[in-house]
């Protein structure tokens, strides 16, 4: 019997255990091929930063592989992976931040979000105006008017209670409105 | 703030969700959305939303998803081989612990013993004078196979315990 063997069989093993059905390389490929863009997009909005959304979508997808929940439902896994983004987003910002200065590069520094967008958006759809908003009225409006999800996928996915969601979701949006008028068009200003 | 919600903004998202808004709506939808302050947030909100995910999707720059399931098999071994290696893991802490334990048993045991042996040899027992072929003269003694041991013992256990602490505190 050789290492490998022996390795083959303990994830085997492992397999069998937790009742997994795990995706080979095609499925996840096809199912990566679908899903990242929007995931990233989430990420890099609601973050408001690209580098960092490269980073959780990386992590976002290697903790769907290894919780091994591939359905056939791909709804609910998408559902599962946009949990999983907003979970890490929320472990980014609750972790003390506890560099140097002298170790942070300079291009980091800077303290206009926008900057941070030169790449992604050079039109600036939503400007400042969704950076001053919090970051749960921003997941809110993203996954509801940009991702179209309903309530309760909301709920599930932000893990906030069904009945609040519309409340929430009409307040953040009320102010959002109020934002985006005060730098957007002159036809968007009607009220 | 009034949260009286518009009757009329399940069919205003439903036109904004396939695509009907501002074309292929209803006139009067329309009309009223230009009235309604809360159906005119959100027209603006959903259509700027809209505009900017796939603006933010256009220009995303991903990783490949093969370099992702390497990664995912990567870490997935590395894990197996922990879970394989956790049991001869546990052992060598375990020899680690027991080898001075024993050592410093049996010392006790037949400290008489190497006592009576250090002290056999008149150059070990005056503090003034030592040389080397005193120790070759009592290791040839009939009763030096204990105190040998413990020495060779210690020895390798020093040698063992230096290196797993060069490996340890080396980075590579």
């Amino acid at each position: 019997m050789t290492w490998d063997d022996i390795i083959s069989q303990a994830k085997a093993s492992a397999t069998a255990q937790t009742g997994a059905l795990l995706m080979d390389e095609e499925v996840f490929a096809a199912f990566y091929q679908r899903t990242a863009r929007p995931v990233w997009a989430y990420l890099a909005r609601v973050s408001g930063n690209a580098a960092l959304a490269d980073d959780l979508l990386q992590e976002s997808y290697l903790r769907f592989l290894c919780a091994g929940r591939w359905k056939n439902d791909e709804d609910a896994c998408r559902r599962y992976l946009f949990r999983i983004a907003t979970n890490l987003m929320r472990d980014h910002w609750r972790r003390p931040k506890t560099a140097a200065l002298e170790d942070v590069p300079e291009a980091a520094l800077t303290t206009d979000v926008r900057s941070d967008w030169d790449q992604v958006d050079s039109n600036a759809l939503l400007g400042a105006g969704f950076a001053q908003l919090s970051p749960r009225e921003r997941q809110l409006l993203w996954l509801a008017y940009a991702e179209g999800c309903t309530h309760r996928e909301i709920a599930q996915i932000m893990g906030l209670g069904t009945t609040s969601i519309r409340v929430m979701l009409f307040r953040a949006r009320r102010r959002l409105a109020h934002l985006l008028r005060q730098t957007q068009t002159p036809q968007w200003r009607n009220k | 703030m009034n949260l009286g919600f518009c009757n009329k903004q399940k069919e205003v998202s439903a036109a904004l969700q396939e695509g009907r808004w501002p074309g292929a709506c209803d006139p009067a939808l329309v009309a009223h959305i230009a009235q309604c302050q809360d159906c005119n947030d959100l027209v603006l909100v959903a259509e700027t939303l809209r505009q900017a995910r796939s603006q933010t999707m256009r220009n995303a720059e991903l990783v490949s998803s093969e370099t992702l399931w390497w990664r995912h098999e990567l870490e997935r071994r590395s894990g197996v081989v922990e879970r394989v290696t956790r049991p001869i893991a546990f052992i060598e802490k375990l020899a680690l612990i027991a080898i001075p334990v024993v050592m410093l048993a049996v010392g006790l045991w037949q400290w008489n013993e190497i006592a009576a042996w250090f002290l056999s040899s008149p150059d070990l027992a005056s503090a003034g004078t030592f040389r080397w072929d005193s120790l070759w003269t009592l290791a040839s003694g009939a009763a030096a196979w204990v105190p040998l041991l413990l020495m060779a013992s210690l020895g390798t256990f020093a040698l063992i315990c230096g290196v797993a602490l060069f490996m340890a505190t080396s980075k590579d």
